[in-house]
């Protein structure tokens, strides 16, 4: 690897020196150019000579954020330039994304390992999405929610023998559509009254037998949800 | 033998007498003196005689009436009342001979005396008395057998009288009766009843004067009964004399009068009963009142009368009652009884005197200690003495029907004026009607200055005043409501701000423990990455203290809200989630409590919530959970009980012993999930109750249970002592309510058996009761009392008890069948009435016709008025209950009414009205939204409180479980730095470093859970509005601002408050608008900051916490807006330095 020139953004002393001497340590290429411990030194430094990574901590000083607003203006004054994010926010997932949306080509959680070589090897390589393993566990933890999820789904309609015209007639049903207007449907070739008997029939199904009775259309449609059958998040009518 | 041989002879005289008809007459009257003579000497011989007279008597009316009569006497002498009545019967039916039949009635009344109708024995005397009078007026016509059988029908009936007067406790009609018998009375020519006079004298109760004296007239009456009716074989009055001597033998007072001055005749009487003293273990004198009573008991049994045997058996138990010896006493009542209960089946009993016996029983039973017979016999004397009441009122009514017999004539002239009367009042009252009938149209159109109208009309304004009253009351009680939200949300803000203090110590942390993971790889560099680890400590160390420091500042600021309430309070509103637990198919059971605890209400409400929640997490579907409140000593422990999955022993442990735990790793043996924070915080309350004062030293956490079967959690809270809220709703209510409540702890103290107690209970009670009060609850008293007594055995109480009860009992228990009674008496008097109702009948029709012809219309006209105005009036007199429809009312009446100028009069009290119940009404509505408006903040306000709590809990949870951890890593790597790393030391550290990270994490994750929820309301806040905010304490510089910022006003005015409270007074604030961004400026001039304390003034290192507050806060607003970006910053200038913070511009808001 080349050398480089960076800049640290940290607004806490002990810790700069902390990521600094992981620099020193672990990456003898980097060439520190400046430190900033805040909005207004940092743009104070960018002026006086351009580096080519910029490691942005997103807190300083008294705003928690102010670190997605410059990797913003970095991103569209410089678009060559390394943004990697090394925060200590290890719990606001929210502010994650924002800064990525930004333009950052990685982040950086300061926990476990923290700072290595290997992050900034790749980051410089112009490799976008770099993130520390307590960052991808986190990530992984979600991706194995969604996926599991998925597969519950597809459990759900093997094991409670689900057909598509089940799965169209409990989707509209959660869409706020009466029986008539389902059986209005043009991928639904049902009669109001054999929507019926299928409707008694799915609670059968999706119910064990103490819990049945007194079961609505509202409540066939939550338990639906519940065993994924149908997903909230993608509740989409037929065409007419 | 005997028997059949008088039989034959019985049979042989019928035949006999049939033949002659001349000699029949005789042998009846012959035969109807014997039984006569024979009653009272040998019953049966007596039955004999009257049978022979009846079989003789076909042809003699008169004489087989007589010989009815005696043999319906002899069977009243055999109790066999039923038999008495029906021949008695057979005497009304057919014989005219009023002699006779007086002598029935007599009988009659002899009869219903003993069985205890004091109906019907009013109707035989009434029939006998008319009787005697018939006889009386013709008393001359009389021959000298009749004027015989008359005198003995009089002392007779005076006697029966007398004795029913007695029994009734009316010692003074019983006297005045027996003194009327008196002058009828003659030795020679009826000895019979001049012996059954002196012994009713001689009975008791029937002499007046004192005691002593009377004592020895009495004594001396029944001497004489004795000795006459001895020499003359008369039985059964023989026998009467003894017993009544042997309870006056028994009577020690009594009997040592009698001593005094009759010692002779005492003496005679000794000697002659010495042979009748069977009991060797009485007393002398005992032994003698058994004897009396034996003998009594052996003459009775000869003459075959077997009430009286009895009676004597009676006489006799008492004397063995009075002696002490309770057994024997049982034994003769029982006997007694045992005799009387023969003809138990028969409708007609004895009432009284069973009654009698049971109280005996009832005593004896209660000295004997078998308290159930007792009472059960109590029971049975209180219902007899109910059956046999009467009243008191029937002499007088008799007496005024008397009387208006007499005053026939005068009646009858009085009749003839008041027709004259009515037909002048009836021209005076149609005169008046039509004067009234005007005077009606007047008060109509006059009803605007009414009574009635005055007091509704003062009514509406009160209500109005109440109701404006009531409403800003509503307003005020939203204002405190809103400024304790205020409050709580300011005191959040705090807590929001120490736990991101608490925060900043974690990247620290996670810097160290990466240094200490490479301390190994390196090498020379070592010392100086110790050196680091020691600074990173250091930090921590700095921030730990400005948290410490900051929270013990705020301790014991903002305490817990301890109240006193009651329990109930707290499982209704759990209660609530009835329906939650009943669609998993979960029972949740919630006692009824009437327990008052001393704690913080919503920290309570809080703590059983979660517990109940957990319980619904592990309970599968079909089980049970259970809350329990006990009152145990001085505190109450509430216990949350399911029949769940259960914990592990281990799990149990931790849970009653650690204080920082990971909670998800509870029960997650059994069950997918874990157990939350929950629990931690539980205990995190008892511990702050703890603290807070040594009244909660009673506080305590617990957990109980069994894998597979169930648990237990519970906590405890003081109790709030009953005794003084048991005194306070005595004091509470009305005098009468604490009769009841007296009677109610006598009964109890009864039913329990703490007689003492009952009868002091019984005794304040009935000092407490004055007359108006209830007469039941007095009897009931009383006869409570005499229970209480009796059980005691204090049998001197009981009788004064018991007196009362009875008197009591008889003067409250009125007879319902007299009015009836009455009415048949009047309807007697009715035959010679006629005329005055043919008078009456002539004066109604004319007043009807009159009626038909003149009155009807002007009445009707007049009710039409005088409906109208009660409507009206009763319109505005049930006013403000009919608030909701008055107006309603007034129009109908109006609409329905055809004169114009009472329509306009009632159009007018319709207007006044109207309008003052509109205002009303709309008041009511204001004062329902700000209720509910309240209660909504209420329920708020109780959150942000909880959360609150907690936070402060789990704050200094931290701040003790963590303290020392720092210090202690900073002392490990001084010592690597002083002696080199060696791999053991390496991994201590390590592992410390670890271990603090993890348990520090958790306390932080849940201290974070309260503040998942954001506090903030966010809405476009006028920049003026901030300004003019400021400007009261500072400089404003900046001109008039049209902006808008979205923001939380509370908090954004927090902030101002923090930032003047750091900055000189003299700072002045500017606006500036760039981009989206409003910039908030703060200038202070005349001084400037060091680098130093620009980077860290917002840092956890900062000199003053209200920085940090103001970072929080604008922290909450970046989290909120969905803009990150916004801007905190401080900047030295040429003049000073300047604060600058920024919010989101946003538009002006749709409604204002």
């Amino acid at each position: 690897m080349d050398k480089f020139k960076v800049i640290i953004v940290e607004d806490d002393k002990l810790e700069l020196k902390g990521t600094q001497q992981i620099l020193q340590t672990e990456v003898p290429e980097a060439e520190i150019i400046g430190t900033a411990t805040g909005e207004a030194d940092f743009w104070k430094l960018m002026r006086e000579g351009q580096p080519d990574l910029v490691l942005l901590d997103l807190g300083l000083g008294g705003s928690t954020t102010v670190g997605v607003d410059i990797c913003r203006q970095l991103r569209t004054r410089y678009s060559d330039m390394k943004i990697l994010i090394f925060t200590g926010e290890i719990l606001n997932e929210r502010l994650w994304v924002e800064v990525l949306t930004a333009g950052a080509d990685g982040i950086i959680l300061k926990t476990g390992n923290l700072l290595q070589r290997d992050d900034i090897v790749q980051v410089m390589h112009g490799r976008h999405l770099v993130f520390n393993e307590p960052f991808l566990e986190k990530v992984m933890a979600r991706f194995r929610k969604v996926v599991c999820k998925e597969q519950a789904s597809v459990d759900a309609f093997v094991e409670y023998e689900i057909d598509e015209y089940d799965e169209r007639f409990l989707r509209h049903l959660a869409l706020g559509y009466t029986k008539d207007m389902i059986a209005g449907l043009r991928q639904m070739p049902f009669s109001t009254k054999s929507l019926e008997k299928r409707q008694v029939d799915l609670t059968n199904r999706l119910f064990p037998e103490r819990e049945r009775s007194g079961v609505n259309a509202v409540r066939l449609v939550v338990r639906a949800i519940q065993l994924h059958i149908i997903d909230p998040d993608n509740l989409v009518a037929d065409e007419q | 033998m005997k028997v059949k041989a008088t039989l034959l002879l019985t049979i042989a005289l019928f035949i006999a007498c049939s033949t002659v008809d001349e000699r029949n007459a005789m042998v009846v009257s012959e035969n109807n003196d014997l039984a006569y003579r024979l009653r009272y000497t040998d019953i049966s011989a007596s039955l004999q005689a009257a049978k022979k007279a009846y079989s003789c008597s076909s042809g003699d009316p008169d004489g087989k009436a007589e010989a009815l009569n005696n043999m319906a006497y002899v069977s009243y002498q055999q109790m066999r009342y039923d038999q008495t009545l029906h021949l008695l019967q057979h005497v009304y039916r057919f014989s005219r001979n009023q002699l006779e039949l007086l002598c029935a009635d007599v009988l009659s009344m002899k009869v219903m005396q003993r069985i205890g109708r004091g109906k019907s024995f009013f109707d035989a005397r009434l029939r006998a008395q008319k009787r005697l009078s018939r006889i009386l007026s013709e008393e001359s016509t009389l021959t000298e057998r009749q004027k015989h059988r008359l005198h003995y029908a009089l002392t007779e009936l005076h006697i029966v009288a007398s004795t029913y007067y007695y029994y009734l406790g009316q010692d003074s009609a019983a006297r005045s009766e027996i003194q009327e018998a008196a002058q009828y009375v003659n030795l020679e020519t009826d000895t019979t009843q001049w012996l059954y006079y002196h012994y009713m004298m001689g009975s008791g109760g029937l002499i007046d004067g004192n005691p002593e004296e009377v004592t020895v007239t009495e004594f001396n009456h029944l001497f004489r009964v004795y000795t006459l009716a001895k020499a003359n074989h008369f039985t059964y009055f023989e026998a009467n004399a003894l017993q009544s001597l042997s309870a006056m033998v028994a009577d020690s007072v009594r009997a040592s009068w009698v001593k005094q001055q009759r010692i002779d005749a005492y003496s005679y009487l000794y000697g002659e009963h010495l042979q009748w003293q069977k009991d060797s273990t009485l007393s002398l004198r005992y032994q003698f009142a058994a004897a009396l009573s034996h003998h009594s008991i052996a003459l009775f049994q000869q003459y075959r009368d077997l009430f009286q045997t009895a009676c004597a058996m009676r006489t006799l138990g008492e004397v063995y009652f009075t002696a002490e010896h309770y057994d024997e006493a049982l034994k003769s009542f029982r006997k007694a009884l045992h005799l009387a209960s023969d003809y138990r089946r028969s409708p007609y009993q004895v009432t009284p005197w069973l009654a009698g016996i049971h109280e005996n029983l009832s005593l004896t039973y209660s000295a004997l200690g078998d308290k159930l017979s007792a009472d059960n016999h109590r029971n049975i004397y209180l219902d007899l003495l109910d059956e046999s009441r009467q009243n008191k009122e029937l002499d007088s009514r008799k007496a005024l029907l008397k009387q208006e017999a007499k005053g026939e004539r005068v009646q009858f002239f009085f009749l003839l004026s008041l027709v004259i009367l009515v037909v002048v009042l009836s021209i005076i009252y149609y005169r008046q009607l039509k004067r009234r009938s005007l005077s009606f149209e007047k008060q109509v159109r006059e009803i605007g200055s009414s009574d009635d109208y005055k007091q509704a009309k003062h009514q509406l304004q009160k209500l109005l005043q109440e109701s404006e009253e009531h409403l800003e009351e509503s307003r005020e009680e939203c204002e405190v409501m809103r400024q304790r939200i205020l409050n709580e949300q300011k005191r959040h803000i705090l807590q929001r701000t120490k736990l991101s203090v608490v925060y900043a110590i974690i990247p620290y942390l996670d810097r160290v423990i990466a240094e200490v993971k490479k301390l190994d790889e390196m090498g020379e560099n070592v010392p100086k990455h110790l050196s680091y680890i020691q600074e990173l400590c250091s930090g921590m160390m700095t921030i730990n203290d400005r948290l410490t420091s900051w929270i013990q500042m705020q301790q014991g600021k903002l305490g817990l809200q301890v109240s006193r309430f009651p329990l109930n309070e707290v499982f209704s509103v759990i209660s609530m989630q009835q329906h939650a637990f009943a669609q998993q198919q979960l029972t949740l059971e919630i006692p009824e409590s009437d327990i008052w605890v001393k704690a913080d209400k919503a920290l309570t409400l809080f703590m059983v919530n979660t517990l109940v929640d957990n319980a619904r997490k592990f309970t599968p579907a079909g089980g049970k959970v259970t809350i329990l409140a006990d009152s145990i000593d001085d505190y109450v422990e509430i216990s949350v009980c399911d029949t769940g999955i259960g914990l592990p022993q281990e799990d149990v442990q931790v849970l009653n012993s650690s204080k920082v735990y990971d909670p998800n790793r509870i029960g997650t043996k059994n069950a997918s999930k874990g157990f939350g924070f929950g629990i931690m915080n539980c205990k995190g309350i008892i511990n702050s109750y703890k603290k807070l004062s040594s009244l909660f030293n009673v506080c305590d956490f617990g957990v109980e249970s069994q894998e597979g079967k169930g648990s237990r959690f519970w906590f405890r809270l003081p109790k709030v002592l009953s005794l003084l809220f048991f005194i306070f709703t005595l004091f509470a209510h009305a005098m009468p309510q604490r009769c009841y409540e007296f009677f109610d702890s006598t009964y109890n103290a009864n039913l329990l058996g703490r007689y003492a107690d009952a009868w002091l209970y019984a005794d304040s009670a009935i000092k407490l009761v004055e007359a108006p009060i209830d007469t039941s609850l007095l009897v009931s008293l009383y006869n409570e009392q005499a229970i209480a007594a009796q059980a005691l055995g204090d049998w001197d109480a009981y009788r004064l008890s018991n007196a009362e009860c009875v008197r009591l009992h008889r003067l409250f228990s009125t007879d319902r069948s007299l009015a009836s009674d009455c009415q048949r008496l009047e309807k007697m008097n009715e035959d010679s009435h006629v005329l005055y109702v043919l008078i009456v009948l002539l004066l109604i029709a004319s007043l009807a016709l009159f009626y038909m012809i003149v009155l009807r219309h002007r009445l009707r006209h007049r009710a039409s008025l005088d409906d109208l105005y009660q409507r009206l009036s009763s319109v505005l007199r049930s006013f403000p209950k009919n608030a909701e429809t008055l107006a309603d009312e007034l129009q109908d009446i109006s609409h329905n009414l055809d004169q114009p100028q009472l329509r306009q009069s009632v159009h007018e009290l319709h207007h006044k009205f109207s309008s003052a119940l509109d205002k009303l009404h709309g008041n009511s509505g204001f004062i329902e939204g700000f209720e509910e408006k309240a209660q909504k903040q209420r329920f708020e306000h109780d959150r942000l409180y909880v959360m609150n709590q907690i936070l402060d809990n789990s704050l200094s949870t931290i701040k003790h479980e963590t303290m020392y951890f720092p210090s202690r890593i900073k002392q490990i790597a001084d010592d690597m730095q002083q002696n080199g790393i060696d791999p053991d030391t390496h991994r201590t550290l390590l592992d410390l470093v670890t271990y603090y990270r993890n348990i520090y994490m958790l306390l932080y994750e849940q201290a974070q859970r309260q503040t998942d929820q954001s506090v903030l309301r966010l809405q476009p806040v006028a920049v003026s509005d901030l300004i003019t905010y400021a400007s009261e304490v500072c400089n404003v510089e900046t001109h008039s601002m049209k902006a808008y910022v979205k923001g939380d006003e509370t908090l954004l005015h927090l902030l101002f408050d923090q930032l003047f409270s750091v900055v000189p007074e003299d700072s002045t604030i500017s606006v500036e608008e760039r981009e989206n961004m409003t910039y908030i400026i703060c200038n202070v001039l005349g001084q400037s900051l060091t680098p130093e304390q620009l980077s860290d003034l917002f840092s956890p290192q900062t000199e003053r916490i209200e920085y940090l507050v103001i970072r929080q806060i604008l922290r909450e607003h970046d989290a909120a807006c969905g803009h990150p970006g916004l801007r905190l910053v401080a900047e030295n200038t040429k003049s000073g330095y300047k604060i600058s913070f920024s919010l989101l511009t946003t538009h002006k808001p749709m409604n204002s």
